[in-house]
Order: C-alpha cells, then structure tokens, then sequence
C-alpha cells in the first residue's frame, strides 16, 4: 500500500566509550563516540514513499578521456548503471565537465524526475558525452550547486567521476567553490585511470562530506557506480549536525571522524554559542559511524566529577523551531588518586589513536617517497605495517604490501619496493583513510 | 526607575508596563536592586553597550554578578573565573545589544536570573530551603555573603528536614543540602574557586557562575552538583546518623537506614543500619542502598512482629544480601569477569537495654559509655584480611594492620559472595553511653574504641545528630580519605524532645 508520509528518519543511538578516571592535575579527556542510526532505508524496498533526494552526476569528459577510447565509453556505462539505480521521483541531472560545464539531461537548468521514461531519455543523452577539452572541477560543482539549490529536496547529493588534474583553474578557485558548496549538498568522488590527483580528489569529498576512492580499470566503473547511487539514495536525514558543548575554560583539542574512516572535522566548526559549536556529518541512511572527541578542562580536584563534553546529534530546522536532537551523549571526567583506575586506557580510544596514526604515517610515507627520501618513507611505511598489523586492519595491510616488502610485520620491519604500479601507490594513497572497527573483546 | 526590557528570571523579551514576566511570572519589581547594581557597575547606564566594554575586563566585574539584565551570565562568569576567560571573547564578540546577548546565551539569562530572584533579592542565608532556587533543579543555595565558602559555618541551625516514621517502617530518607566544606579540611574543591565573592551568581557550587542543568551537571563549568546523597543527615527521636562522600571520592557509595519499630510488648526497638559499597564493584552505591533499604526494613518489620532480635539480625543481614544479589544482571553469573555489585553490612537494634548487633564486612559497631565508669569497646570483628590473620595468630594487630592487604574484605554482600557468614552478636547495656555505628571511612581515623571515645563530643548522648557530624567531621579533618557513614544511638534511649531533633513524637 501507499504510503505518503514523509520518509522515516532513522532513529540515532550514541555510544560513548571512554576512561573517565583522569589522575590528579589531568587536564585531557578523550572519547570515542560511537554513532548509530537505525530504521532508515537502506537495503529494503520502498515502495510509493516520496523520494526527497535530489542528485546530479558530474562526468569528465576533458580530452584526455579518450585515452584510451574505453574510458568515455565505461564512464556512459558507469553513469547509465547510476541512472537506473535511481529510486523512481528522485530529481536528477547529469553534467558533462571539461574547463566549463555542460548540462547533459535534463537541461534548462533543471532537473528530472525519474521514472522509466525520464531514464531513458538521460541514457540516451549519454550519448552527448564526449571527450574535448580541459578539466575545471569547480565549475562543474558550482553547477551541480546551482542546479540543486532549485531542486528543494532534503537529500542533495553529488557523483563526480575525473580522469585528470585540474588544471583549467587555480587551487584558490577549487578552493572557493568548495567553501560556497559546503552543507549544500554531498558529493562522492572517483578518479579513473592513475593520471588524477589524490589530494584534488580527497580535497573534494572530504569538503563535501562525501567517499573518495580510485577505480583504476576503467572498466569497473559501473559497478563501482551503481554501488555509490544505491548508497546514496540509502540516505534518509541531511545535514546532520554533531553538535558538542564544552564546559568554560576548556579547549576541544580535536574532532575527528575516525570509521569508517579518518576526517578530521575540528576545523569545521560553526559556533552555536558560547560553549556550543556544530561540526558537519552530511547525511545518513543506516549506518555507524565513530568520532574521537579529545578535550582539555582546567583539572579539578581529586573526588570531582565533570562533563567534559556533551555530544549530540541535531538536526537543524528551518525557522524558528528549535534544533531536533536525534542523539546524545556525555563525556564524563572523574579525578582520582586511583591510579589502577586513572592509568587504564579506553581500549577504542588506543584503538583509534592508533588508526589516525596510521593513516598519517601512510601519507607522510608517500609523500617521502615521492620525495625520495628513502629513510623516511622506509621509517614511516613500516610504522603504518606494524600498525595495521597490529589493530587488524587487513585491507590497508595488503595495500601496503604491494608497495612495501614486509620483513617484520610486528616490528614493522619494511623495504620499499622498486617499480611500484601507480595504480598501487594511488590505490594507498587514497585509502589511507580508511579504519577498522575496535575487534569485540574476548 | 529604569526599566527591564528582558525579564530576570528567564529571559523573555518584557514590554514597558509589564509588571510580571508573561513567560515565567516573576515579579519584576524585585529584580530593581540589582539593576541598579548593574547601573553602579557600568558607571550611569544600563545600557548594553557599556556592558560589553566591561565584560572584556573581567577585573571590574567584581561583585556585579547578581545584577541585571542578561548581560551577564557573561560577566558573571568573568568575574569568577582564574585565569583566562573564554567568555569574555566570546562575549566581545556578541552582539552589543544586550536582549540578543541574553537569546544568544542561554546560560546568561537563566544566571542573571537565579540571582536576581534568589541570593541577590534579599541576602539569603547559606542554606536556602529546598525548592526556594527559581529554577528548581537543585536545592543548595550558594554560601552567605561575606563567608568565603571554604571558612562558612556548620549548618546547625539550617532547617533540616526529618521524616519520623510511624512505626515499623522504614521511612524515606530526607536530605538536607551538603554542608559547606569545612574549616580545616583541605578541600581539593579550592583550586577551582576564585577569591570568593561578596554576592555569588548561579547555583553551581563550584564556579557560583553557573546554572545546574537537568543532567547535574553545571552548564558554564561541567562541574558535577552535588547529588542529594553526597550528604545525608538524618535523625529520628532516638537515633541520628550522617553520611558524608568524603573529601577524595567522587560519589558517596555509603548508605544508611533508621527506623524505630514498636514491639508487641509496647517496647520499642531503635534501628539503624550502615552499608559501604565496595568500590571495585560495578555499582557500589547501588549496592550500599539497596542493602540498608532492605536490611532497615526487614528489621523493622520483624522486630514490630515480635522476633528475637538476634535471629530478626541474622534475617535481615540475609535479605540485605539478597537484595544485593538481585542488582546482578542474571546475564552475568558465571562470568568470572563482571564484579557484582556488593557492599558491607552492619545494624544495630536497641531494645531497652538489650543491644543487638549484626554484620558482614568490615563496617563497625562501637560502644561507648558515658563518664569513663566503663571501658569503650569494639563490638565487631571485621571480615578482613588483617582480622583473619590476627585472629589466626599469625601477625600482631600492628603488623597485620600496616600490611597493604589488611583492608581486603574477606566476606560482603553480593552475587559473587563466596559465602554468606552473618555474624550477631548481643549485650546488655547498664550504664548511660552511645552506640556508634560506622564505616571504615571513619574508623580509618580513630580505629580503636578508645580513640573513638576520644573525639567524641560531649553532649553526645542528648544531640545524636551533632555527634554524628562532629564524628563526620574528625574523618574529614583527617583527609576523607574514604566515603563516611556513622549512625549514633544514645542509651538509655532519648525519648522526643531532645535539642536539635526534628519533629516531636505525638
């Protein structure tokens, strides 16, 4: 039967893992908070509710897309297999990028509301894709932008597929269409081939909020395609906020989103008052997310007890109405002279420490690397081996090993490979930031 | 007369005639006086302009929190705080005109608010009733003016409020606001005050700036309240005891019950019992409170049918353990990992002269006669590592004592209690004295009888209630190391009217 109630919000559920116990004269708190939302959409079939989602597809088709000719041809597949993943009256449009951007289908500067007709005709427009011309990845995002500001769906989401550097604008211009974009809508980014930038690509999706990865054979593209629309029209709840309040006189050493994986958000911060700031988390279907929140109060006595934080999950409204909360969680600090209990860590708060030091040590590997500072990639490398090993995280561990010899995974002993595929390095690169979850405790 | 243009207590946007808050109802003539200490303090004018330049000083501010308008959950802070003040930056960079500072800030308004209707209105005493803060989250009231909190007095003439329970039951614990930290005690609670000030803001204890959330936590500072069973006083006719969380534990996993129950006979038996959550235990101060509960209340009502008092104490301790063990989730049994719940028992039951006293752990009953015609005495043997090699004459008391195992308990109450071995023991009282009933959170500063009976005070036997503070007292002047119980049953009985007690029998 019919149902014309607005989609059902998923139901948040916070989880805070933490040592609250701080010695005497401890300033530092850390926190995992673990996220979940339930009871959203994804994976079950919908039928008649109202789509309120809107999203536009960004396809490359600078020149160098025709090398080889495959690669146009897999992104047309690639975007059809997105097309006809799309939940029937949700608004779309596809954007063709080179230095400028082109609307493909619909056009007119609107969008279309699929049905079976309307995927038909943007298939068949597909056929409009061709490769000429440079690369301008903000232009093509300040459309999707304009684009979707008419579309007055809650859900606004964006795919953007590049093959290449931007080259067409300067990293200020890039820089100012993210910053105008930002909380307008998410995007997931993919490179293709190995001849794109990974910081340009990951630079995209952490702004928006959205998945970066590579798919180095063109031809897995749509796959990897349809994959990423059915995500996204699993999502349920836009522009969510986690809101946290500190105490007076403390200071928020950071905010990361530490799984699935690292972003870190601490800079991102809007202030809601005094003590009160919102951190973007872009939108949510079923899913579960971590977050490490790491505060310094002003150290009370032993025997005192402190919020250090109260995280929550808020969803902004319109008007006057205030902030839904979906969420809530406190982050507690109790000083003692107890140092059994003082001394004792968080096992997810080691656990993630351990994942954002990986990453980093990943990326500081690269860069040495590329650098050809052999010591220092060899020293970093072989820290993210041990690491990985360590907490578990195999799919970066078998990453690794196509870029390094792992003599020693334990001591993280590691030589670095000569003639290492770029398809590899970028491959590593590029996920560097992905996290695994705390193992259960046996 | 300037005139307010948000109202004090909450916030709300006021017109010119209002002569009541059209939000909270708070009279609005009241708030005058301190806005005229707003107006001292920024010179002629209320004018939020003016505030603003000042609460980037916080050095002005002294002594104008309890004024005005909104401005100044801001100021309040500032004038409070050591050192850096994150506040004032935020503040400067607020929006001068002092109605959206109040919106923008809910802590401000509701500050400026708890003040100007409470201690700010009419110079409250320490000890505000119950009920009296405008915001209604939390009954302690900020200290006088003119005490810094750490010198203010005892709270002896503080309206304390006694439940007196009809017989054999066992009455509802009342609560009285925390006592002030004492005079001598060093209060690790110092470091986060400020020089304390004239006219103290919000009703957080701990920065006198904030307002107390719904969660207990303060809502500028994070600072837990104080929960209503950090301190405890109670005391019925006969019997009088104080719990205190001392001065290192962050919460109080003590817990104690008292009740009078009349006999078959017309006698009457005066109960009390002291509970100690163990604190490696998951959830020690349920522990505590649901064995003194159940404990108090079986004794109550086996001794109201007329059971034999040792046997009534054996049952008790039972059930009390029973009580415990059900705090287990039934999911963790067998799992060698989860610490059940669990605590320490000890009761008393004085019944004409016939003293009865049971218990399991390391908490204690002493007997202390009046006058020095008597030796004090212990009345307990601990179920502890150090008694048990005492007893086994294997180490001298002092050794065994010294040893870091000698607080292990070697019997509790709980799920995983190994085995369940209630000790009672009985006595015939003949001559006038009291009977202390504590946890090892006091005897830890006075371990003998004799010590005991030296830091008695005098009057003992007639104000139970002020024994039992002072007793309080000398544990926390020794460090407070430990969460403090002691119940105090005078003998003979004191029968109503004594100095100090609550309601009078009818």
């Amino acid at each position: 039967m019919a149902s014309f109630e607005k989609p059902e919000v998923p139901v948040f559920s916070t989880e805070v893992f933490q040592n609250e116990y701080l010695p005497e004269g401890g300033a530092e708190v850390n926190a995992i908070v673990t996220v979940t939302a339930t009871g959203g959409g994804t994976g079950a079939v919908r039928t008649g509710a109202p789509a309120d989602a809107a999203v536009v597809v960004m396809v490359d088709c600078s020149g160098s897309m025709d090398h080889p000719p495959a690669k146009m041809r897999n992104a047309r597949d690639a975007t059809a297999a997105a097309i006809d993943t799309l939940r029937d009256g949700v608004s779309f449009a596809v954007v063709a990028g080179t230095h400028t951007a082109r609307e493909i289908f619909p056009g007119g500067g609107r969008l279309a509301v699929a049905d079976a007709t309307t995927r038909e005709q943007a298939k068949f427009a597909l056929r409009k894709l061709t490769a000429s011309g440079g690369t301008a990845i903000g232009s093509w995002l300040a459309l999707a932008d304009a684009l979707l500001a008419g579309a007055g769906a809650s859900i606004r989401h964006g795919i953007l597929l590049t093959d290449g550097r931007n080259e067409h604008e300067s990293p200020q211009e890039l820089r100012a269409v993210l910053d105008a974009c930002a909380g307008h809508f998410t995007c997931d980014c993919r490179g293709v081939g190995t001849d794109w930038e990974v910081k340009e690509v990951t630079q995209v999706a952490s702004a928006l909020l959205g998945t970066a990865d590579i798919v180095a054979d063109p031809g897995h593209l749509a796959e990897d395609f349809r994959q990423m629309m059915e995500s996204a029209m699993g999502k349920e709840v836009a522009d969510v906020q986690l809101r946290l309040w500190t105490p007076a006189n403390s200071l928020i050493a950071f905010v990361k989103q530490v799984a699935p994986s690292v972003a870190d958000l601490t800079a991102r911060r809007a202030d809601v008052n005094a003590r009160t700031g919102d951190y973007p988390t872009g939108s949510w279907g079923d899913e579960s997310r971590d977050y490490h929140v790491c505060v310094r109060v002003q150290p009370a006595g032993v025997g005192q007890e402190m919020l250090a934080a109260r995280v929550s999950l808020v969803l902004p409204s319109a008007g006057d109405e205030p902030p839904r909360v979906l969420g809530q969680g406190l982050v507690r600090a109790v000083w003692t002279d107890d140092m059994a209990a003082s001394t004792r860590i968080s096992p997810q708060v080691a656990h993630y420490t351990g994942q954002a030091e990986l990453a980093g040590a990943i990326q500081q590997g690269l860069e040495a690397r590329k650098a050809g500072d052999t010591d220092r990639a060899t020293a970093k490398l072989g820290r993210a081996v041990q690491l990985a090993a360590e907490s578990g995280n195999e799919d970066t561990a078998k990453l690794l090993a196509k870029v390094v010899d792992v003599v020693d995974e334990a001591k993280g002993t590691v030589r670095l490979k000569r003639g290492v595929a770029d398809a590899d390095e970028m491959t590593l690169e590029t996920r560097s930031t992905k996290t695994v979850r705390v193992k259960k405790q046996a | 007369m300037p005139q307010l243009t948000v109202c004090p207590s909450c916030a709300e946007h006021l017109e010119p005639e209002d002569k009541f808050c059209g939000n909270c109802g708070a009279p609005l003539a009241d708030a005058d006086p301190p806005l005229l200490g707003a107006e001292h303090l920024t010179g002629a004018d209320a004018d939020a302009e003016h505030l603003t330049g000042a609460d980037a000083d916080a050095g002005h501010l002294t002594g104008a929190d309890a004024d005005a308008e909104h401005l100044t959950g801001a100021d309040a802070d500032a004038g409070h705080l050591t050192g850096a003040d994150a506040d004032a930056e935020h503040l400067t960079g607020a929006d001068p005109d002092a109605g959206h500072l109040t919106g923008a800030d809910a802590d401000a308004g509701h500050l400026a608010g708890a003040d100007a209707a409470g201690a700010g209105r009419d110079g409250e005493s320490a000890f505000g009733v119950i009920g009296d803060a405008p915001t209604g989250s939390y009954s302690l009231a900020p200290p006088a003016p003119g005490h810094p909190p750490q010198a203010a007095p005892a709270p002896q003439a503080a309206p304390i409020p006694v439940t007196v329970p009809v017989s054999s039951s066992t009455a509802e614990r009342s609560v009285v606001p925390p006592a002030p930290p004492r005079a001598g005690a060093v209060d690790p609670r110092q470091g986060m005050l400020a020089q304390p000030e004239p006219e103290p803001a919000g009703d957080c204890v701990s920065c006198e700036a904030g307002t107390v959330g719904d969660d207990g936590f303060c809502t500028r500072c994070g600072h837990r309240a104080p929960r209503e069973r950090d301190h405890v006083e109670r005391q019925l006719p006969t019997v009088a005891a104080v719990s205190d969380k001392g001065l290192r534990h962050h919460r109080n996993e003590d817990a104690f019950a008292l009740a009078e129950a009349e006999r078959p006979d017309g006698g009457r038996a005066i109960i009390a019992v002291v509970c100690d959550g163990v604190s490696s235990a998951t959830r020690p101060d349920e522990a505590s409170a649901a064995a003194s509960q159940a404990g108090g209340a079986q004794l109550a009502n086996d001794l109201a049918d007329g059971a034999e008092p040792r046997q009534a104490m054996h049952e008790a301790l039972l059930t009390a353990a029973a009580a415990v063990s059900a705090l287990a989730p039934p999911e963790a049994a067998g799992d060698p990992h989860f610490n059940a719940p669990a605590c320490t028992c000890v009761s008393a039951v004085l019944i004409g002269d016939l003293l009865t006293v049971g218990w399991i752990g390391d908490s204690r009953a002493y007997w202390i006669p009046a006058g020095g015609t008597q030796e004090p005495a212990r009345l307990t043997e601990d179920d502890s590592w150090a008694a048990r090699m005492v007893e086994a004459g294997l180490m001298s008391e002092a050794d065994a004592y010294a040893d870091p195992r000698a607080h292990a308990i070697t019997g509790w109450l709980g799920a995983d209690a190994e085995e369940l071995d209630p000790h009672t023991a009985s006595f015939h009282l003949d001559t006038p004295g009291v009977v202390l009933v504590c946890t090892d959170g006091l005897w830890n500063y006075a371990e003998s009888a004799a010590e005991l009976a030296a830091v008695l005070p005098s009057g003992a036997r007639t104000d139970p209630l002020g024994c039992a503070r002072s007793l309080v007292q000398v544990a926390l002047d020794g460090g407070g190391h430990d969460n403090v119980t002691v119940a105090v049953l005078p003998f003979p009985a004191v029968d109503g009217g004594a100095e100090g007690a609550g309601e009078r029998r009818a």
